[in-house]
This record gives C-alpha cells, structure tokens and sequence, in this order.
C-alpha cells in the first residue's frame, strides 16, 4: 500500500514539479515498488488522454463582436448600452453564420427581418471597406489596413507589374494560384501576420541562406505539418521558454547539439541510455553550464519536459533530422531568428490555421525559396508592391 | 504576490497602458493574444461552444471595463484567467444540476464526443464533466493550458498545497474512471 507522500511524489513527478533529489526518489520508488509503478503508468495514461485535447479556434466573428463592443476608454456610455449592443451583434453574427445554410433561407423571413433590424441598432455588418482597405469590397469586409499598408499612397512603380522580381514571381502559374487562395487572402488580412511581415527581423530571417534552406527542406515540412509540434507550439509553456535568454543561450550552445543530436539523448526516458548520456563527455559540459541549469529549474521548461506532444516530437524523425541540419544550426544561431521567434505575432501566426495551411501548400514555399522573393523581402517597397499585385489578383 | 515579469507580461501590460491611453489597437492585440486560449479554457469547463463563445465575450467586456482598476504590478494573464473560470463556474451553477463523479458515475456529457474519439478518450471526457466544476477547472488549467501549481493558486486564488490536493484527488478520480471503464 502506498502512503500519501508516496503518491503525491508520483503525481508531481508526473506534473514536472519535482526537484532533482525528489525525481531519484521518484526513479527508486518505481524500481522497487510495483504498485508505485501501477500506478504512474496509469496518472500518465491520464495525462496522454489530455495531450490529445485538440484546441478549437474560436469563432470568426467573436473578435469583431468583442472589439465592436469595446468603447475607447474615453467613451462614456453606459456599460449597459454598450452590452446590449454587444448581445445584439452576437446574435446577428450567429444568425448570419445559420443564413448562410440553403435550408435555413427558405422560409426564414422572419429571421431576416431580425437581422435587418439588428443592423439597424447596430450597424452590422459593415458597409464595405475604406478605400485601400485590405478586403474592401469582398466578402469579410471591414478588415482594417495594417499599419505597415495604411497611411502612404502606393506609387505607380509600386504596383505595377513594372518591377521585375514582381513580375517573374507572377509569371509561375502555382505562385500565381496561390496568392489567388484563400489561405493566402486570409493570411493577408490577419493582424499578426502582418506585424511580423512589418518587423526587421523577419525580414533579416527570410533573407538568410539558413532560412531558405531550412523552409525548402522536406524535414521541415513534415515538422511543421506533424500535430505534435502544432500542439507544443500553441502552449503557454513554449511561448515562455521561447522568450528565455537561458534558452536562447542554450540552443546556441555547442555542447547541447552534441547532446540532442545523441540517440542516448533520445531515449532518455531509458535508464540505459540514461547512465551512457551521464558518462558523455557533451552531457557534463553541458550539465555544468550556467544556461543548463537556469533552464532546468525553469518551471516552464520542466512543464514543456512533461508535456506529451513534446515528448512525442522528440522522438518525431524529422524533428531529430532538423536538429542535425547545419542549416538549422545556422538558423537557430542567427540573432535575427530568436527575436522572431520570441515575437507574439509570429508565435500568434504559427498558430494560425490559415498559415499552416500556406505552409504545407507546396507553392508557398517554392516562393519563400525564390530569389525574387528574398529581394521582396529585403525591400517593403517591392513587397507591399507584390502585396498590391496578390490583392489585384485575388479581385 | 509579485510575480516574476515574462517577456509576455511586459508585451500585455503595454497593450493595457495602451488601451488606456487611448491607443486603437490596444485592445485588439489584447483579444487577438487571449481569445483562443479564454474560448478553449470556457469550452472545457462547459462543454458547449455557445457557452464558451459567451463567456469569452463577457470576459473581455468585463475586462476591459475595470482595466483601470488592473494592478499592473500583478501578471494580467492570472487576471484575466481568474475573470474566465469564475465566469465559467457562474455558468454552470446557472444550470441545473448535474450528479458529480462523487456521488454517481457514468452522467452523460452535455454534447456528445466527437465520433472519432476513441472510447477511452470519451470516458475520460465524461469523467471530467462529472467533476465537480473547481476541481475540473484545476485539471483544464494542468492539463490544457499547462499552468505550474503556482499559476493555478495565483488564477483561483487559493493556496498551492491546495492545488495540489485537489488537482491530486480529481486525477485520483479520472484514474478510477478510465480503469473501470476498462474493467
């Protein structure tokens, strides 16, 4: 019979929340005893059901619904005004989303007389876009212009097909389809997508050799279409260590790739492997690092350790042929590429539905590949131009 | 309790100073950061997208009406997190009431699993409905949104060795579900 401390030890090992000395109690307490062992394997079935709990995007119209409800802080309406209209919209948002059902339109005038009156108290849904809003005129409408496009006029060398790089990346029939998509158009009108677009250091990224390599390289696209690194991505325990300096240090860390790149290092869940990683000359050097040990006592860290997707993309092949690339290395090394990744856009965009879709969409990266668009990105004028000509496409 | 400042707590506390300096896009970058992981944190706890879709939208309305009481010295994510679990646990006391894995087992869940789960994973599911709804909050604040103990204590508000008790006791209970499900 096991004592409380006994499986209490259990569950925080299980939850990554013991400490080094707790953790080798843990390791002889499921040697010695089997009923400890029972019962770990079970908590962790447990936890593997969990791990497989897909996230669902929330609803397309809720961000509109709660923004639109949202007076600046200046406003003084009543907090009640303000929830009515708030209700109001969410019902005319849910009621178009049923509207746009063939069954539902017959027969349903009643319910289309409430929508108009609802677009009357409300003024939902908008009345087109502004000129030069991105969307303006289609279907979502009312999508607002990204700082990066509002508030310069475009130029005629800007937009039109003038520009060599533009018009060779037009001239491909597959670019030409895909900027036609509407994974693309979507990913246009996305907020965060725009502001990683904006930033310097996606720039400097999509102009290294490493990057290119990295995004033209299968290995990278079997990663990014695996599951696993979809639902280790979107945790909030990734997002903190991705912003860890530790962590930064660490992966640039000669020792930790030796490390990775060991099959010891991969079955460490062994105890075998384990006792062969500790007598490896990397693993000390490694271990006495200042980075190393700031990590494992991150609490994050730990948790992304515990975590099953995380577990499961280690042991993904492409995710180990990745790590073993020199061109990953490269990238993993490249100041440019840390910031954008610790950036909240671009961790917002990898988990974006509509990027991963353009991810996996084998014409996106052929262009990510291209010499015309790496001088895309190393200019914003000739990108906002190829942007100009994608949204013309789309039309 | 002060907290330790993450690069993602600065970025929230400049969109909330933002917010209340008036800049337009504050509060946009505040739902675009937080909507899908609210949205997610509510569907688990009720079990029904409506619901969830609800919550979310009253969570940021009252969230952004008492911003200005916001203690920047406190992680607005604990903030806003704690805003979405009492809301959630408001909802479900609206309902009517539901037996808990304490008193019956084997309650149906108030939407059915999709079809392509497997049936433990259906169990599982139903199980964590059947708790009761502090202890089901515990285990979607672990197991979903992957918060350290003392996360979960500074969301809910209570004691760490508390968390660990109950989060302990409600595994206790899921571990019981799925193995007699298996018997």
């Amino acid at each position: 019979m096991l004592h409380r401390d006994q499986i209490e030890l259990i569950h925080r090992e299980i939850d990554g929340a013991n400490t080094p000395d707790e953790s080798a109690a843990f390791r002889s307490l499921i040697q010695e005893n089997p009923e400890a062992r029972a019962l770990e394997a079970e908590l962790r079935q447990v936890t593997a059901h969990f791990a497989r709990w897909e996230e669902r995007e929330p609803p397309p119209h809720l961000k509109r619904t709660i923004l639109d409800a949202l007076p600046p802080p200046a406003r003084t309406s009543h907090p009640i005004a303000r929830w009515t209209v708030s209700r109001l919209r969410l019902v005319t948002a849910r009621m178009e989303a049923m509207m746009t059902r063939k069954a539902l339109l017959i027969g349903s005038t009643a319910m289309a007389a409430v929508i108009v009156v609802a677009a009357l108290v409300t003024g939902f849904p908008p009345m087109g876009g502004e000129a030069g809003t991105i969307g303006a005129g289609d279907s979502i409408g009312g999508v607002r212009q990204a700082a990066r496009y509002r508030g310069r006029t475009m130029t005629q060398a800007d937009v039109t097909l003038a520009n060599p790089e533009i018009q060779a990346l037009f001239q491909n029939d597959r670019i030409l389809n895909l900027v036609k998509g509407d994974a693309f158009r979507e990913m246009m009108q996305n907020d965060a997508y725009r502001q990683v677009m904006a930033s310097e250091a996606y720039r400097q990224v999509m102009a290294s050799d490493a990057y290119r390599q990295i995004m033209s390289s299968e290995a990278y696209r079997q990663l990014m279409a695996s599951d696993a690194s979809r639902r280790i991505m979107a945790t909030e325990a990734y997002r903190q260590i991705m912003s860890t300096e530790a962590y930064r240090q660490l992966m640039a860390s000669e020792a930790y790739r030796q490390v990775t790149a060991s099959e010891a290092y991969r079955q460490l869940m062994d105890g075998e492997a384990f006792r062969q990683l500790q007598s490896n000359e990397a693993f000390r050097q490694l271990q006495a690092s200042d980075a190393f040990r700031q990590l494992q006592a991150n609490d994050a860290f730990r948790r992304l350790q515990n975590n099953e997707a995380f577990r499961q993309l280690q042991s993904n092949a492409a995710f180990r042929q990745l790590q073993d690339n020199e061109a990953f290395r490269q990238l993993q090394d490249n100041e440019a590429f840390r910031q954008l990744q610790a950036n909240e856009a671009f961790r917002q965009l990898q988990d974006n539905e509509a990027f991963r879709q353009l991810q996996d969409n084998e014409a996106f990266r052929q262009l990510q590949a291209s010499e015309a668009f790496r001088a895309l990105s190393r200019s914003q004028q000739l990108s906002e131009a190829f942007m100009n000509e994608a949204m013309r496409a789309q039309q | 309790m002060e907290e330790t400042p993450t690069a993602a707590d600065e970025q929230d506390r400049a969109l909330v100073r933002g917010y209340l300096e008036g800049q337009p896009d504050a509060a946009g970058g505040l739902v675009a950061r937080y909507q899908k992981r609210l949205f997610n944190l509510a569907l688990r706890m009720l079990d029904n997208a409506q619901d969830a879709e609800d919550v979310t939208q009253t969570v940021f309305l009252n969230a952004f009406l008492k911003l200005r009481t916001f203690d920047p010295k406190y992680r607005f994510f604990s903030w806003i997190y704690r805003i979405t679990v009492n809301e959630s646990l408001n909802v479900l006391k609206r309902r009517k009431p539901t037996v808990t894995l304490e008193d019956e087992p084997a309650i149906p869940a108030p939407e059915a699993a999709p079809e392509d789960a497997t049936e433990a994973q259906d169990r599982l599911s139903q199980a964590l409905l059947c708790l009761k709804p502090d202890d089901r909050a515990l285990v979607v604040l672990r197991h979903f949104l992957f918060f350290s103990y003392e996360e979960m204590a500074n969301v809910l508000e209570i004691h760490v060795k508390t968390v660990k008790s109950r989060l302990f006791s409600a595994r206790e209970r899921l571990r019981m579900a799925l193995r007699e499900g298996e018997a």
